[in-house]
């Protein structure tokens, strides 16, 4: 069923989100929400934070395949940093 | 409450390295940036670095897909890139010198002091250095 509420557009394009559908889509302050242009408005969508996660991993697995196993992220940058100025 | 954070090399490279000892915690903070409990701006030397870092151990195609994570992230404002320019390159000479550390240390904790942000960092080199300035965050806190 469609639900429909009216809000006021800020001076700064800034739209509320009603209570009653922040609830129902669990958005809150620092959710992110994607903005879709469609025929008839703009669609929202929160972004979920899994969704996110799942990607990152499968990014990080394919990463890790080729990282030397011996090398961690800190000693990596340590390093780097270091060269920069013990290079001459 | 959202709180605002700047994010050193270490936590992403930790973060896009499935292996790394870290990892776990580097993907804990992760979530709470894509959950919006942290907004996240960092100096845009970051990004280089984290790309190059990977570049050199793991393979040119694998810091592409680093880089493509990070602009996604840059384009969904879950990450924002502080340019190093005249007032900030001059603070971040001051705080090299003064916290005599590397440049690159120094450029990032330039960012945090200027956002008023918390460093979350896994370098204890860096952080014990730092925390003479900013409020910092290693792997220890989380």
């Amino acid at each position: 069923m469609t639900e429909r509420y009216r809000s006021k557009v800020g001076p700064k394009g800034q739209v509320v989100v009603v209570k009653e559908l922040r609830k129902k889509y669990g958005i809150r302050e620092g959710t992110l929400v994607e903005q879709i242009s469609t025929e008839k408005g703009v669609l929202l969508i929160p972004v979920s934070a899994d969704d996110l996660l799942k990607e990152l991993d499968k990014v990080a697995e394919e990463i890790g395949k080729t990282w030397p196993k011996e090398v961690s992220a800190v000693e990596a940058i340590r390093e780097d940093r270091e060269k920069q100025w013990s290079k001459k | 409450m959202v709180e605002e954070v700047t994010l050193d090399s270490s936590v992403l490279v930790s973060a896009l390295v499935k292996e790394d000892v870290l990892r776990s915690i580097a993907r804990r903070i992760m979530e709470k940036i894509f959950q919006g409990q942290y907004r996240v701006t960092t100096s845009a030397t970051v990004p280089v670095e984290v790309c190059g870092a990977i570049s050199k151990r793991a393979g040119v195609n694998k810091a592409i897909l680093a880089k493509n994570q990070l602009l996604k992230w840059e384009n969904m404002n879950l990450i924002a890139f502080s340019e190093l320019l005249g007032k900030r390159r001059e603070e971040a000479t001051e705080l090299a010198i003064r916290l005599k550390m590397s440049g690159m240390d120094a450029i990032v904790v330039q960012t945090a002091k200027e956002k008023k942000a918390v460093l979350i960092t896994f370098d204890e080199e860096m952080a014990g250095k730092a925390k003479v300035a900013i409020k910092v965050l290693t792997h220890k806190d989380f």
